[in-house]
């Protein structure tokens, strides 16, 4: 609680405000019970489900404890001592700190604004470069690379290069210029796809993503995987919330709505703001002092966002949509200073 | 579009249910076998876990954890594990390493010792997660057999050291063989070991052993030893399906693993462990019931005449004089799943312990086809 009576609400996470689908969570309550048992090794039904909704062959999805492992697995496993790993300065942080965990050398290209200009990696690609990591809609910028940039990157970096889409976010889009990636990754064996259900299945706490990539890329990794079985009870949480199909088109819409507010009425108080594709607004501002005192007033009225500092970059906050009542307190909030 | 139930409707609503069974339900919960799904699922007897399912309290725990399973709440309740750990264990947090269950330790400390070769000496049979997963990386496993008791050959382990040896592998109390060496007997081997290679010891069964020689090497480890030693949720704190492991060594060891763990632990197993340990009396009656499970199959194995192993463990090894798979498969048929294939013992079997009649009902079976 904060002083003034309000629970705060985390807007820092890009976690779905909804929680869990009501579905996972039954499935969680009816297998607790079960955990004293192990897991299977390989979580065939999950995976089969994977299969027919992403309508790609079986032997083409791996399972993983939250996206995450897969980073590192990738990292690790699909890059020797000797290469490097190509990223952006303003994505998703865990491509960067997985190349330094796993001690490979880590080049990034900048960003002079919210996009991830691809063509930008192409100039850093060098015959050392074996994988590419960005996150589409990249995170926290929001933004999306389209299916002609994806293809174009595709057809211009050699096979050898392994270029990872991070799609964490997907679900959210709108915008139909959105890669078709699982349709590329036929045409191209070099591209992996990644999901989670951390963000719109609201299972963050349960470690579940998983990967879209060739037979082969994904039997390299299965034979290298560090954990061996994802737990029992995010697996049958995943293959419920797969089935919520309710829930998730719901938490889909609401969020589009509410981006769309956030955005407008951002835009009208004078912030500078680019149309986001995610479940959260990239705000950036001309100096620290501009965004301490948004932060700070956000703070007081127990509005928890995300102060970009903490993954080393200045002078931008990322708010992640909440439900309509935040959303209104958020733009109340900032209405005033 | 229908209203969409919000997770606080959604407890609401099920804590009714969870009130009638979680809550005020019996101290053990009775746990339904979780292949329920299949006609008949076998009674499971082949991974050594505890019957009784979990705790009441860490029942209680998932349940709340719910809540949060929306959130990254996983990385502060990772450090709050950590330091229950380390108070458990007397050590400092740094001493600790958190895993998805002790496989992932296991598999990461093979990484770091043999991820460039190297070669490991382990007791054999013995748990070969860590043995097949440096094979895996290119590493050499000199296997070195149990003697005629089945407890390991410490100077057969300490011939096949060599300047190569990276990792010498001991499981105490053994899997497969439920043998538990003693401190007496295990100390100054440590001893002697350490400065030629890491000693590890998975202690994955740590919570079984009655015998009064037994100690935990955590106490070496203290000492600021080159030994590490491995725990587990999954046996007597019935966790196994969340996988929670942990493991115990001196800073410069840790702090060399964990860059490599690739997953984060699940935030309803770390709720379950912490709940878990502070359960004792869920864990004495599991140790109470695990030992006269062991008591009814010790008897039949005497009244059938067959070869065993006294174990420490929630499991029994023995001698069937049947090719494994073919006395798996003559169980199965019975309604009982028994344990994989050992090599090189092909005709014995490791049976873990389920709830005593079920024992019973094993004995019957193994009476029959024994006859």
């Amino acid at each position: 609680m904060t002083k003034n009576n309000i629970e705060p609400v985390r807007l820092m996470a890009n976690e779905n405000p909804f929680g869990p689908s009501p579905k996972a969570l039954a499935a969680i309550n009816e297998q607790s019970q079960n955990v004293h048992c192990y897991p299977d090794w390989v979580p065939q039904t999950l995976k089969e489900k994977l299969a027919a909704k992403n309508q790609v062959p079986l032997k083409n999805i791996m399972v993983s404890a939250g996206s995450y492992e897969l980073i590192n697995l990738i990292s690790r496993f699909l890059v020797n001592r000797d290469e490097e790993i190509l990223t952006f300065d303003n994505t998703f942080i865990a491509y960067s700190l997985s190349a330094k965990r796993n001690g490979r050398k880590c080049v990034i290209a900048h960003m002079s604004g919210p996009d991830c200009n691809l063509e930008n990696l192409i100039s850093l690609c060098t015959n050392k470069t074996r994988v590419i990591f960005f996150a589409n809609p990249n995170n926290p910028t929001g933004t999306i690379v389209t299916h002609d940039s994806l293809r174009n990157l595709l057809e211009t970096v050699p096979d050898n290069v392994l270029v990872v889409v991070d799609e964490a976010y997907c679900e959210y889009v709108t915008d139909e210029s959105y890669p078709d990636s699982r349709q590329l990754q036929k045409d191209f064996s070099n591209l992996i796809i990644l999901r989670t259900f951390s963000k719109i299945y609201g299972l963050a706490g349960l470690r579940i993503g998983y990967g879209i990539a060739s037979e082969k890329l994904v039997k390299i990794l299965a034979k290298n995987q560090i954990l061996r079985s994802i737990n029992l009870l995010g697996e049958k949480a995943a293959e419920a919330a797969l089935d919520d199909v309710e829930y998730i088109n719901h938490s889909a819409s609401h969020n589009s709505k509410e981006r769309a507010y956030l955005f407008n009425e951002l835009k009208q108080l004078g912030f500078v703001v680019n149309e986001s594709q995610a479940n959260f607004q990239y705000l950036p501002f001309p100096d620290n002092e501009q965004k301490n005192n948004v932060y700070e007033t956000l703070d007081k009225d127990g509005l928890k966002v995300c102060d970009l500092e903490i993954f080393g970059h200045e002078k931008s906050l990322r708010i992640t949509i909440g439900q309509s009542e935040t959303n209104q307190r958020i733009i109340d909030c900032l209405s005033r200073i | 579009m229908t209203k969409v139930l919000t997770r606080r409707d959604w407890l609401r609503q099920s804590g009714v249910i969870l009130g009638g069974t979680a809550l005020v339900g019996p101290r053990v919960m009775a746990a339904p076998n979780p292949t329920a799904r299949k006609n008949r699922a076998p009674i499971r007897m082949m991974f050594n876990e505890n019957p009784y399912g979990p705790s009441r309290t860490a029942r209680v725990a998932m349940t709340r954890a719910f809540e949060e399973g929306n959130l990254y709440a996983h990385f502060g309740a990772s450090l709050e594990l950590k330091e229950m750990l380390a108070k458990k264990e007397g050590v400092s947090p740094d001493h600790i390493i958190i895993g998805s269950g002790s496989r992932e330790i296991l598999n990461v400390t093979a990484l770091r010792y043999l991820g460039d070769g190297g070669e490991i000496v382990a007791n054999y049979p013995g748990y070969e997660t860590l043995n097949t997963y440096a094979e895996n990386l290119g590493a050499k496993v000199h296997r070195i057999r149990v003697l005629d008791d089945m407890s390991p050959d410490f100077t057969g382990i300490e011939k096949a050291v060599n300047r190569n040896t990276k990792v010498i592998n001991i499981c105490n109390p053994n899997n497969p063989t439920g043998v538990a060496t003693g401190a007496s007997v295990l100390e100054p081997f440590c001893r002697k070991m350490e400065s030629k290679s890491l000693v590890f010891v998975d202690e994955a069964y740590n919570d079984y052993v009655m015998d009064k020689d037994y100690r935990s090497m955590v106490y070496l480890v203290k000492e600021g030893l080159n030994v590490m030693v491995t725990r587990t949720f999954s046996k007597i704190h019935a966790l196994a399906g969340i996988r929670v492991g942990y493991g115990v060594a001196k800073p410069e060891i840790i702090s060399k693993l964990e860059p490599l763990n690739t997953g984060t632990i699940n935030i309803l197993g770390l709720r379950a462990a912490m709940a878990s340990l502070e359960d004792e009396s869920f864990q004495e009656l599991s140790r109470e019931k695990n030992l006269e499970a062991k008591q009814t199959v010790y008897e039949v194995l005497e009244q059938t005449g067959r070869k065993y192993a006294k174990s420490e463990g929630n499991f029994i090894f023995f001698h069937t004089g049947k090719p494994i798979l073919e006395f798996q498969a003559i169980m199965e048929e019975k309604g009982v799943r028994v344990g994989r294939p050992f090599p090189p013992f092909e005709d014995w079997c490791r049976l873990s312990m389920a709830k005593p009649n079920e024992m019973r009902k094993f004995a019957n079976y193994f009476k029959d086809v024994m006859a």
